[in-house]
């Protein structure tokens, strides 16, 4: 068959009511949900995947991946208003999104963090089209060493996001790489600082402790303060505008890309990548030195290079048949269900239904923007709820959502222990961000690290055995001067 | 706060010194033979433990030879201490509450006593919102999420719901 009858085909195949309904139902469903705290963009899609069992194979797949898609946006939604992101990869999107709507400016970060989700998401879907086989390949060349030199240099952001508080930011993430270690060791399977408790064996679950460090600090440091009129700002209320968009479009298209190449090497994720990219954007951004408090420019990188991740997580798993995360593994799981087996062979006996799968994709980039649109104006008024009344409603969704994730209490003392600790960070000034990017890239970094040394028998020199890991570390000394040279230089020369 | 770098030094400092000298020999359960002192379970914790010391204690120096500022915070509330410490004291009789008698009845009680001392003084609002969210979120997350929240006290009045 050639290109343009396979392409007939998946037309033909894709063009059915259901099809077009599902795509869309899936994004709101994601949408939603993603919006929730404690409702996790996986728990969506595991919810969801009993229902496509008796759809056609192509509708139940699109489904799954509109709300997968629609995950990854809701998930910003929550971490702009209410500082309780719902991903560790949203977490970075706070950073910056949640000054922002504390300013009144919640439609405009909203506004932004949509339109850089939506184009992060087409630029990983044309880049899943027509590159899938070579960014496979290029995501095999990734073993442990060269993704340990990729999580060493993307772990340069902590510098970035201290501030002026440089020293106490290097306490802070080690404070999380310390947190990150509880739990059963992955080589020798002996217990860490879990002190018999199984609730700890497994480690610390992210979702509570994101929720505890950054909502419940907020909610306790409340009812120390007097409550201030806000003050008048002319964006209040107003979404972003052309040249807001125009000015952070170099950022959204690195972030993409940036997401497009992570997401396609299994197991990396879309925190690293929203990190990488938001480090990235704040190294060559004019703004930089805003960034952390209330940039737009940092939303739209993080969110981007979240996003970028959506359609590339994909690659390896119709590439392969390997599921580069949770969700692409639930994915696998329904692929499997309607006899169908992800992999090169997919690709020889499907292909019109791939490219079906394809057209329902970019469909969904579409109704990702619409949907977002839509809602905005109405989810963008939550921040102009009164705090003497929004605080304390989010302290009973914290606590119900830590507590869904896992279905224990436990998550639930975490949260609170957490929102202990983070209160403290806050009056310390010990900010908060490079613990929870230590935390969150401190077991990928660990795992790494001591895998390689598995693999090279204790040989330290297998973390310069490729030029990937060259690449990295060059990147990594390059950011570090940088960074040095920014702090030698006074503010007002830079 | 006073001397926030003094203390911030000292909490790290501390922390580190904890994990190093209590928290591994106590907590790390180590293999019977490890090939490579890299491989070891306490290697990369011990790391991070040594590295908390030398930040913390750098940190305290830095502010024990610099002079200390005093700093006000126009925003803060003149009950500040006593809010925080009541709000405090809310969140541990809820977190205890929670786990003794389900999610429903603490969460009302909580919400309304931190709206009332957020300064909310509308008790029909405060009533609504107290009752409406608890009750909401366990429906919701019961019939839509399929995850039972415990209901406690009140299982046995919302069985069959």
């Amino acid at each position: 068959m050639g290109f343009w009858e396979v392409l007939g085909n998946a037309f033909a195949l894709f063009a059915t009511w259901e099809n077009v309904l599902f795509v869309g139902l899936g994004v709101m469903i994601g949408t939603f949900f993603g919006a929730i705290p404690g409702m996790t963009t996986p728990m969506a899609v595991a919810l969801v995947l009993p229902f496509t069992f008796s759809m056609p194979p192509v509708t139940g797949i699109l489904l799954l991946l509109g709300v997968y898609k629609g995950g990854l946006y809701g998930g910003s939604i929550t971490a702009i208003l209410i500082n309780a992101p719902g991903t560790p990869a949203a977490s970075c999107t706070a950073l910056d999104g949640y000054p922002l709507a504390r300013r009144g400016e919640a439609r405009r970060a909203l506004d932004i963090a949509l339109y850089a989700s939506c184009i992060a998401d087409f630029i990983s879907n044309i880049a899943l089209i027509l590159f899938a086989g070579m960014l496979a390949s290029l995501a095999l060349a990734f073993g442990s060493p060269e993704q340990f030199t990729l999580i060493m240099f993307s772990l340069t952001i902590i510098a970035g996001v201290s501030g002026d508080q440089l020293l106490k930011g290097f306490g802070s993430a080690a404070v999380g790489l310390l947190l990150a270690t509880i739990g059963l060791d992955l080589i020798y399977g002996t217990d860490r600082f879990t002190f018999g408790d199984v609730n700890l064996s497994a480690g610390l679950n992210f979702i509570p402790v994101l929720i505890g460090l950054f909502a419940l600090p907020e909610i306790i440091a409340y009812y120390g303060r007097l409550e201030v009129k806000r003050e008048q700002n002319p964006l209040a209320g107003i979404g972003a505008t052309l040249a807001d968009f125009k000015r952070c479009l170099t950022s959204i298209v690195r972030g993409s890309f940036i997401g497009v190449i992570l997401g396609a090497i299994p197991g990396i994720g879309g925190a690293p990548s929203a990190f990488l990219s938001y480090s990235e954007a704040r190294r060559t951004s004019p703004q930089g030195d805003n960034f952390g408090k209330g940039e737009l420019e940092g939303v739209a990188a993080a969110e981007s290079g979240n996003n970028g991740v959506a359609g590339a997580t994909m690659i390896p798993l119709l590439a392969l048949g390997i599921p580069g995360d949770i969700i692409t593994a639930i994915i696998l799981g329904a692929f499997m269900i309607h006899d169908l087996r992800p992999g090169p062979l997919l690709f020889v006996e499907n292909l019109d239904m791939i490219y079906a799968i394809f057209i329902g994709i970019m469909l969904s980039s579409a109704y990702l923007l619409l949907i977002g649109k839509l809602s905005i104006r109405l989810i963008s008024r939550i921040a102009d709820v009164p705090h003497r009344l929004l605080f304390p409603i989010v302290l009973i969704l914290c606590v119900y959502g830590a507590y869904a994730i896992n279905n224990t209490i436990f998550d639930v003392s975490v949260m609170f222990l957490m929102g202990a600790v983070g209160y403290l960070m806050l009056r310390l000034d010990i900010p908060a961000a490079p613990f929870l990017i230590a935390f969150i890239l401190g077991p990928l970094l660990e795992d790494n690290f001591r895998q390689s040394l598995l693999l090279s028998k204790g040989d330290y020199s297998i973390f310069f055995s490729s030029v990937i890991c060259w690449i990295f570390w060059g990147l990594t000394i390059v950011a570090v001067a940088l960074t040095a040279w920014r702090g030698l230089t006074p503010k007002s020369a830079s | 706060m006073a001397r926030k770098d003094l203390w911030s030094g000292l909490i790290l400092a501390g922390l580190g010194l904890l994990v190093v000298f209590v928290l591994i020999p106590q907590g790390v359960v180590e293999p019977r033979k490890v090939k490579y002192a890299a491989l070891s379970p306490s290697y990369y914790p011990r790391l991070i433990g040594i590295a908390l010391i030398l930040l913390g204690a750098v940190v305290a120096l830095r502010d024990v030879f610099s002079p200390a500022g005093t700093e006000q915070d126009p925003a803060r509330h003149p009950r500040a201490l006593q809010r925080t410490a009541i709000f405090f004291g809310l969140l541990a009789v809820y977190g205890l509450a929670v786990s003794a008698s389900g999610f429903i009845l603490p969460s009302i009680i909580a919400l309304a006593a931190a709206l009332l001392l957020a300064g909310e003084r509308r008790i029909w609002l405060i009533s609504v919102i107290s009752l409406v969210l608890p009750f909401g979120l366990y429906f919701f997350f019961l019939k839509i999420a399929s995850i039972p929240i415990p209901a406690g006290l009140l299982a046995p009045l919302l069985e069959g719901i």
